[in-house]
Order: C-alpha cells, then sequence, then structure tokens
C-alpha cells in the first residue's frame, strides 16, 4: 500500500515575487517571440518577475534538452531562495526521464508551486508521491501566452495558487480547441453546455491526476502517488480517441488500489479525439468498478482552453446530482 | 486490610476554607488564556535545568513524522531518543528533548458515552536520558528539578517504588525520609515499562505529587532504568507538563493545560472527549497528515475529525460556533503561526458529514455519527 506522506502546501504567490520558468520537457525555444512577449507582459501585470532557467533554450533532435540540463535547472528553481514559485515551459513527452534524478529533499525542503500540464503531470504526481508537497497542473508559461481567452484561466489560477480560501469550480462561459498558438487572433469559441455527471453521488478525497497517459506512466513505479481515497482527475490531447480512452481507464482499473478511487472528473475532450458524452458514457458504463463512483465530465481541465488550475495532492470534494453539481477544491 | 490512607498516612492534609480557593501549592487556576504561558515556563525551567547541567538538546520532531516504525504516533520522547539507547552512545551527562506527543488509548472508546478520559490524546512531554554510570546522579537530578526548579516542597512529593528495584530504592532512600516513598503499594506491572526495541525493558519509579485538593497523590515523572538481558542501558526521565500543572494549579483536569474554550457548558459527559478530538485533529492536521489513506495514522486522524461531527451533534454545537471553538483553540495554542488549519478542519468535518449520507456499508461507529447527526 502506497503512503501518503504529510502534506506540505507551498507558499502562495504574491504580488513582488519572482517565477522561474524551466524547461523539464521539451525546449522554451519553439514557443514563439509573440508568445513569449505576450506571458512576460502577463505574468509581469500581476506583479511578477520572471527570469529563465540557464538551459531552458537548449535544444536537441527531440526538441527537449538532456537529462542533465533539465534536473540542473529544476533543482536550482526549487534551491534558489529568491524564487518564488516555478513554470514549465510547455509540454511533450518526456518528463518520466527525470524522476529518478530528483533530489526529492531538496524539493521537500524548499517547497514552492510548480505549475504546468500535460506531460508535466508525470513530473507533478512524482513529485507529490515522493514528498508530499501540492503541485499543480495548471497553465504552463507559454500558455500564459495566449492573446484572448485566458481569464477564466487565470481567475482559476489566483483562487489555486495566490489565495488560501477553498473554491468552487465553475464552468466557463466559452471554451476554445483552436490551434491558438498558431493565429493568435483568429479564435473560435464555443458556448459552453457545462458539465456532464456520468455517474451521481458524493465524494470528498485527495487530487491524483492530469493527462492519463502520463499518469499511467508512472504505474508500478515508486513515483506512483496512490489511489486510496483518491479523486481521479483525467484529461487527455488530441492524440487520444474514445477506444484508446477506454485502454487507458482500464489500466487504472486494474491497479489494486484502484478500490479507493471515491470519484472521477474528467476534463474536456479535444475536438479531433471524436469523444462524445454518448461515447463516454458507453465507455463509463461497460465498467462495474465505476458504478458507485460519481463521475463528472467536461470540465475546463487540459488541453482545450481555458484551463483551470488543479492542486495535485489536494483536496477536493464533489457533489454529481442531475441538477445539482458542486466541485468544490478544500485544500490547495 | 488497611485503606489506602490508613497504609500510607503522609497521603492526607487538611485545608481551611481559605486554603481551599488555593491548590496546595497556594496556587489557583489559571484562565484558558494563561495556559500557554504556564506550561512554557514547565518547559523553560526543564530545558534551563538540564542544559545547565551540560545536557545536550535533542530537536523534537513530528508526532507523527514516523521515526519511530514500532508506533502510530510519537507518544513518548524516547521514540525520538531510541537510536542513542540501540547504539549505546549517551553523550555525557545526557541528552533531553521537549516533545508533543499523541497516545490514542482514548480512541476506541471516544463514541462510548459512558467513557469519561483521564488524559487527553496529546500531550507536551518532557524527557532525558543519561548513561547507567550516571543513574544516581540523573536521579537526584530529576529530584532537583521539581525541589529546586520547580519549588515542590519534599512533603508534597511522593516516589513509588518497588522494593524489588533495589538500586532505585536505594537512591530514593539516600534522599527521601520513609513518607516520600511508597513501597510496593502497586502491582509490580506497574513498575515496568516496555519501550518498543526488542529485548529491551525498564524498571521505574513514579514521582508523584501530592494532589491540589491535599487528599493523596498524582503520579507526574517516571525514573526508569533501561536494560537488556546484558546489562544497564541508561536511566530514562520522564517528566508530564500538563499532569504537573494540573496538580500545582488544581485544575479539573489535564486538557486544561492545553484548553478548549467554548465547551464549558456542554453536557460534562461528552466535554472532555469533545475537546480531544479537536485538540487532536487540530494538531494533527497542523503537521500535514490528512484523513486520507490506508495507513493506520490517517485512518486514526478520521476517526478523530468524525467524532467532532458525533459531540458537535450531542451537544448541539453548530458549525459557526465550533468553527470559532476551533480558531480559538488554534491562534492561542500556535500563536504567531501563518499556516491556520481551522477552515481547513471544518471543510473536511463538513465533508465527511455529507459523505455519511451517501456511503454505503457505513462502519458501526459511523452509523451512530449519522444518527446522531440526522435524526
Amino acid at each position: 500500500m502506497i503512503e501518503i506522506k504529510n502534506l506540505i502546501k507551498p507558499k502562495k504567490i504574491k504580488s513582488g515575487q519572482r517565477i522561474r520558468v524551466i524547461a523539464p520537457v521539451r525546449s522554451m525555444s519553439i514557443i514563439g517571440e509573440e508568445c513569449k512577449k505576450i506571458a512576460i507582459d502577463r505574468f509581469n501585470k500581476v506583479g511578477l518577475d520572471v527570469t529563465f532557467a540557464k538551459h531552458v533554450d537548449e535544444i536537441d533532435e527531440f526538441n527537449s534538452s538532456s537529462i542533465e540540463s533539465r534536473i540542473e535547472d529544476l533543482h536550482e528553481a526549487f534551491a534558489d531562495k529568491n524564487i518564488d514559485a516555478i513554470f514549465t515551459a510547455i509540454g511533450g513527452y518526456n518528463s518520466n526521464q527525470l524522476l529518478q534524478y530528483i533530489d526529492y529533499k531538496l524539493i521537500a525542503n524548499n517547497p514552492k508551486i510548480i505549475c504546468g500540464f500535460s506531460d508535466v503531470t508525470a513530473l507533478t504526481n512524482a513529485i507529490t508521491a515522493k514528498t508530499g508537497m501540492i503541485t499543480y497542473l495548471g497553465p504552463h508559461f507559454s500558455s500564459w501566452g495566449m492573446k484572448l481567452g485566458f481569464e477564466h484561466s487565470l481567475d482559476y489560477f489566483i483562487k489555486c495558487c495566490v489565495n488560501d480560501s477553498s473554491y468552487y469550480v465553475s464552468p466557463s462561459n466559452e471554451w476554445s480547441d483552436d490551434p491558438w498558438y498558431l493565429h493568435q487572433d483568429k479564435r473560435h469559441f464555443i458556448k459552453n453546455s457545462g458539465y456532464w455527471v456520468m455517474n451521481k453521488g458524493y465524494a470528498v478525497g485527495r487530487i491524483i491526476g492530469g493527462h492519463v497517459r502520463c499518469l499511467n506512466s508512472l504505474q508500478g513505479t515508486d513515483y506512483w502517488p496512490g489511489l486510496v481515497d483518491s479523486i481521479l482527475v483525467l484529461e487527455e490531447d488530441e492524440e487520444i480517441n474514445p477506444p484508446l480512452f477506454d485502454r487507458q481507464l482500464q489500466s487504472l482499473i486494474h491497479q489494486s488500489e484502484f478500490f479507493g478511487v471515491k470519484g472521477i472528473i474528467i476534463g474536456r475532450f479535444q475536438n479531433q479525439t471524436k469523444m462524445t458524452r454518448e461515447l463516454l458514457q458507453k465507455i463509463i458504463n461497460t465498467k462495474k468498478e465505476l458504478k458507485d463512483i460519481p463521475i463528472i465530465a467536461n470540465l475546463d481541465i487540459g488541453h482545450t482552453t481555458p484551463q483551470i488550475t488543479i492542486p495535485v495532492g489536494g483536496s477536493m470534494e464533489l457533489l454529481a446530482k442531475e441538477n445539482d453539481i458542486n466541485i468544490k477544491i478544500i485544500e490547495h | 486490610m488497611l485503606n489506602k490512607n490508613e497504609r500510607f498516612p503522609h497521603q492526607q492534609i487538611n485545608l481551611n476554607d481559605k486554603e481551599k480557593a488555593l491548590s496546595v501549592y497556594g496556587k489557583e487556576k489559571f484562565a484558558p488564556w494563561e495556559a500557554k504561558q504556564h506550561v512554557e515556563w514547565i518547559i523553560n525551567n526543564f530545558k534551563n535545568h538540564f542544559s545547565s547541567l551540560n545536557y545536550k538538546e535533542e530537536p523534537s520532531v513530528l508526532i507523527s513524522s514516523g521515526v519511530d516504525q514500532s508506533v502510530r504516533f510519537i507518544g513518548s520522547p524516547i521514540s525520538v531518543l531510541k537510536p542513542y539507547l540501540i547504539k549505546r552512545e549517551i553523550p555525557v551527562p545526557g541528552v533531553f528533548i521537549h516533545q508533543d506527543c499523541i497516545r490514542t488509548r482514548n480512541l476506541d472508546k471516544l463514541l462510548d458515552d459512558d467513557f469519561e478520559p483521564m488524559w487527553g490524546s496529546y500531550f507536551p512531554d518532557l524527557e532525558a536520558i543519561t548513561p547507567p554510570e550516571r543513574i544516581d546522579a540523573g536521579c537526584n537530578e530529576a529530584f532537583d528539578f521539581f525541589e529546586k526548579k520547580l519549588g515542590i516542597t519534599r512533603d508534597n512529593i511522593l516516589i513509588r517504588i518497588n522494593s524489588a528495584d533495589k538500586e532505585l530504592l536505594e537512591i530514593c532512600q539516600k534522599r527521601f525520609s520513609k513518607n516520600n516513598l511508597e513501597v510496593d503499594g502497586r502491582k509490580t506491572e506497574y513498575y515496568r515499562h516496555k519501550l518498543g526495541i526488542k529485548g529491551y525493558i525498564g524498571k521505574n519509579c513514579n514521582i508523584a505529587l501530592r494532589n491540589s485538593d491535599g487528599n493523596g497523590f498524582s503520579d507526574v515523572a517516571n525514573l526508569i532504568i533501561i536494560e537488556n538481558s546484558d546489562s544497564k542501558i541508561c536511566l530514562e526521565i520522564s517528566i508530564g507538563t500538563t499532569t504537573i500543572l494540573k496538580e500545582l494549579y488544581g485544575l479539573d483536569h489535564v486538557q486544561d493545560g492545553t484548553p478548549v474554550e467554548g465547551l464549558k457548558s456542554v453536557d460534562k459527559k461528552f466535554r472532555r472527549k469533545f475537546e480531544d478530538a479537536i485538540i487532536t485533529s487540530a494538531v494533527l492536521f497542523r503537521e500535514g497528515l490528512r484523513p486520507f489513506g490506508q495507513h493506520n495514522r490517517n485512518r486514526i486522524l478520521k476517526k478523530y475529525v468524525q467524532a467532532i461531527s458525533y459531540f458537535r451533534a450531542k451537544c448541539k454545537v453548530e458549525i459557526d460556533d465550533l468553527k470559532k471553538i476551533i480558531a480559538q483553540f488554534e491562534e492561542r495554542e500556535f500563536s504567531g503561526s501563518d499556516d491556520e488549519v481551522t477552515m481547513l478542519l471544518v471543510d473536511f468535518i463538513t465533508a465527511f458529514e455529507k459523505e455519511l449520507k451517501f456511503k454505503k456499508n457505513l462502519s458501526q461507529n459511523q452509523q451512530k455519527i449519522k444518527q446522531a447527526l440526522f435524526l
């Protein structure tokens, strides 16, 4: 049985503080200059000074950089007393290469907010598992470079990483799934139909998860965050499709600790995945283990815009009724 | 068979009416908001005493740190000092520690309405160890703490000791008169100590202080010779802070050393258990322990948190009032700290209450809490 470590809550971000951008997955050099400028300006507007890790622009044939460089930058960001929070530049495929080289004691002794999503799921869940520190699935540095439609994401980042009190998560008014990084001014926003109650019920638990395949890459390792008393947060990107999602979900169900999952929330699927509410319901209905677990889907989590920030290792309460849906982040 | 007072005549003292308002130590009960400073007075005296004797101070650890795998929580400072015993490398003259502790002996009976606990689960504790060649000196240093540092006169001290423990008996006989010694007044097990280290046992005498009303004595400290089959390992000096304060100041209960205000008027049979559940939950939450997971520590915390719901239902304490009560406790007990857990704890209490409404297969205790809350 995975032992849940005592929780370490990083200090919230305050205006006037300094952040560090690291690139533990792909290099920052793949991000456009306009995007970087918008991101820096936006951080500055909320009172945060942006600094960059030494190897953040290093790039190799995988659009990433050496393990040594990425580890050095990660450790330096945690060790530097002048840095108050850490943002990942962008996602990709290989943050799990770092896990065995991380000095988790250094992190536990210097707790600070680390925020990112997608492939960073492996990094954040591993850090939470090994240290007990809350980590944050939320906008990358590059996401802050989105010209239009970032307001809802920023609101929830502030609720989670700036403010102290618990808060309810409400659906955005509209969402988007366009390649904003290519055409910053040509955005197509769609009216949000709201949350999907897939299974009714109530649960309170410890938040675990993020990008499903990245989470599942931790199965059977020392970096697995454990599932007992958990609320699983699941999201995917455009590479997934309904049968592949089914496979990933089934893989989670086969974990010996799955009996301890108290509830599941699922982020909005990208258009290209062809996932529909009906297909998702069908996938869920085929799994007897999910019968008594409240499940809510179509949240603003993951690869569509906007995206809320989720505290991995924090706690969440969810109530799923037909006309009464409450998602409350208790501890973050 | 003589009754206890006849066997131990020194246990009786007569007080006049004026004196009854004060403890036999001439002190009156302190207000809840003064409790912390009184606990700190004992702790600081202890630290000063053993520092001045050149003992080394060992830093305290989190109660839920798991540094001693043989226990769920640090229930005695010896858990932290065990490495010195196991390696048999106790620096001369010794080591001392102030360590907050939790003993969960009340937990299984928390929801038993007929059970009235004598102790709270949480207590600040003090301990010193000294190598075996200093057993005599160590015992006298402990006695000095009570007599010289706390100013407790010898007629208010009783040593409870077993005649079979000759070394301890001789040390005590050298220092105290017969009136201060209660020899073989208890069963043998009372003078024997378990340590959670294989092959190690403890033989103890207890230091008791005269009860605040003058009648009888209550244990406040142990002097324990720890040994294995080969040799003596050390002398352990273990001193309770709130047990001392209870007698010195005539407190109604040891928990009044770490008081929870606002529950004085609730049904007496729930009050101390209600306070205990609040104190223990708040202390463990502050350490970062959460009521999640299958490990014993987390499960025990969940039981304390859920017990709060039972008591608030039985005592008709609304959630907003409970919030104030916990906040006041936290503010007073941990003043100056930024990391308050009151709101979080209340969020968990209410979330678990909602969970009871929806959850199937409730345990017996959970059913009892649900009935108290919703029926």
